[in-house]
C-alpha cells in the first residue's frame, strides 16, 4: 500500500470523537472543580491569615500591645498637630523639658521657647494667656537652678548668664507692653514686673558669688 | 494572567482541542467513562497552569503532554495493566455519522485500521496517532515525548513504514 493510502486510512480515526453534549458536560465538570478549589483556597487563605495574627498576638502579647499603643500615639499626635497646633507645641516643649538632663537645660529650653513666642508676629491681644503660661514656666525653671550650679551639669557662671539674658528679655517686653498702653495687658504687665524683680535679686546673688 | 483572559484562553483551547484530547485518551484507555474523567482532569490541570501565569508557547502540545502524563498515572495505579481491546468502538463516539449503514461500514473500517495499528509497538502506535490523527507536528511531539526532533522524525518514518507493511 502506498504511503498516502496509509495516511488516508489513518485519517479515518479522526471520526472517533464525542458529541457536543458530552464535551459540554466535561467542561461544566471542569468549571465546577475549579470553582470549588478556588473557594477553598480563598477561604483557607483568610483563615490562615487570621490564625497567624491570633497566634502572633498570643505569643508576643507585650510586643503586640506595644505596636497598638505606638500606632494610637502616632495617630493622636498627627491629629493634635493639625487641629491644636498651639497646644501641640506646648506639649512638645513640656516633653522636652521633662526629658532634659539638668535644671540648666530645662531652663534653657523654657526661655528659648518663651522668647520665640514673643518674637513671632502674633499679636499679644489674642495670645495673652499663652504668653503668660510660657513666662510662668520659664520663671519656674529658672528658679530651680542651684545658686552654685551642679557639679558636672552646669556652673554658677552659666546660671548668671541665663539670668542676665532673662532679665534683658523681661525689660524689653515690659517696654513693648507699656508702649501699647492696653488695659487687657495689665495681668501680663504685672507678671513681667514681678518676675523682673525676682530676676534682678537672683542676678545680684550670682554677681556676689 | 487576568481572570478574563484566562477564561478566554481556556474556552478557545477547549473548543479547539477537547475533541482531540478525548479521542487520544480513548485510544489509550478504551473506556468511554474513564475517558470523560481523564479529559476533565486534563483541562482542570490546564486551567491551573493558566492561573499560575506561566508563559505557554504551545497550548495544544501542553494539553497532549498533560493527557499523556495522566494516562501513565492511570496505568500505574491499575493492578491489571492490560488495555481493553477496541474491536467495538463505542457508539457514542460515532455521533458524526448520520446513517446507520454508514455507521456500520465506517465502524468496520475503523476497527480494521485500529487492529492493524495495534500490531505495532506501543511507542510506534502513539507517534503515528499523534502525527497523522491528531495533526501534531514533529516539534510538538518532541515536546510531548521529551525527545529530540530528529529522533521523532526518524521514529515516525520507521513507524509508518512498519504500518505500511502491515496494512
Amino acid at each position: 500500500m502506498k504511503e498516502q493510502e496509509v495516511i488516508n486510512k489513518l485519517k479515518l480515526l479522526k471520526t472517533i470523537q464525542p458529541n457536543q453534549r458530552v464535551l459540554k458536560d466535561i467542561k461544566q465538570n471542569v468549571y465546577q472543580q475549579v470553582y470549588a478549589e478556588n473557594k477553598i483556597k480563598t477561604t483557607s487563605g483568610f483563615q490562615e491569615l487570621f490564625g497567624y495574627i491570633s497566634n502572633f498576638i498570643k505569643s508576643y502579647t507585650v510586643v503586640s500591645y506595644g505596636f497598638a499603643f505606638t500606632a494610637l500615639l502616632i495617630i493622636f499626635l498627627s491629629v493634635s498637630s493639625v487641629l491644636l497646633p498651639d497646644q501641640f507645641h506646648t506639649a512638645i516643649v513640656n516633653g522636652r523639658i521633662a526629658l532634659a538632663s539638668s535644671h540648666y537645660q530645662k531652663a534653657r529650653i523654657a526661655l528659648t521657647d518663651t522668647k520665640s513666642r514673643f518674637e513671632k508676629n502674633k499679636t499679644i491681644e489674642t495670645n495673652t494667656q499663652e504668653f503668660s503660661h510660657s513666662l510662668a514656666l520659664t520663671n519656674t525653671q529658672l528658679n530651680n537652678l542651684h545658686l552654685k550650679g551642679e557639679k558636672g551639669k552646669y556652673s554658677a557662671q552659666q546660671c548668671r548668664q541665663i539670668y542676665l539674658e532673662y532679665l534683658n528679655f523681661l525689660k524689653k517686653e515690659e517696654k513693648n507692653i507699656n508702649a501699647k498702653n492696653n488695659p487687657s495687658y495689665s495681668h501680663l504687665k504685672s507678671q513681667i514686673n514681678t518676675y523682673k524683680e525676682q530676676a534682678e535679686k537672683k542676678l545680684h546673688m550670682y554677681n556676689s558669688l | 494572567m487576568q481572570r478574563d483572559k484566562i477564561y478566554e484562553k481556556f474556552e478557545t483551547s477547549y473548543n479547539q482541542f477537547a475533541g482531540g484530547i478525548f479521542r487520544y485518551i480513548y485510544f489509550k484507555v478504551s473506556s468511554f467513562e474513564l475517558t470523560q474523567d481523564l479529559t476533565s482532569d486534563v483541562f482542570v490541570r490546564y486551567w491551573k497552569i493558566l492561573t499560575e501565569g506561566k508563559n505557554i508557547v504551545n497550548h495544544k502540545a501542553l494539553l497532549y503532554f498533560i493527557a499523556k502524563g495522566l494516562i501513565i498515572d492511570f496505568y500505574r495505579r491499575r493492578k491489571n495493566n492490560k488495555k481493553i481491546s477496541l474491536e467495538d468502538i463505542d457508539e457514542r463516539l460515532l455521533g458524526v455519522l448520520d446513517k446507520v449503514e454508514e455507521t456500520i461500514s465506517q465502524k468496520q473500517e475503523l476497527e480494521q485500521v485500529y487492529a492493524k495499528i495495534k500490531k505495532l509497538k506501543k511507542a510506534d502506535q502513539e507517534i503515528i496517532f499523534l502525527h497523522y490523527v491528531e495533526d501534531l507536528s514533529v516539534k510538538e511531539i518532541a515536546f510531548i515525548q521529551k525527545k529530540k526532533e530528529n529522533a521523532i522524525r526518524v521514529h515516525l518514518h520507521r513507524a509508518l513504514k512498519m504500518l505500511k507493511e502491515i496494512l
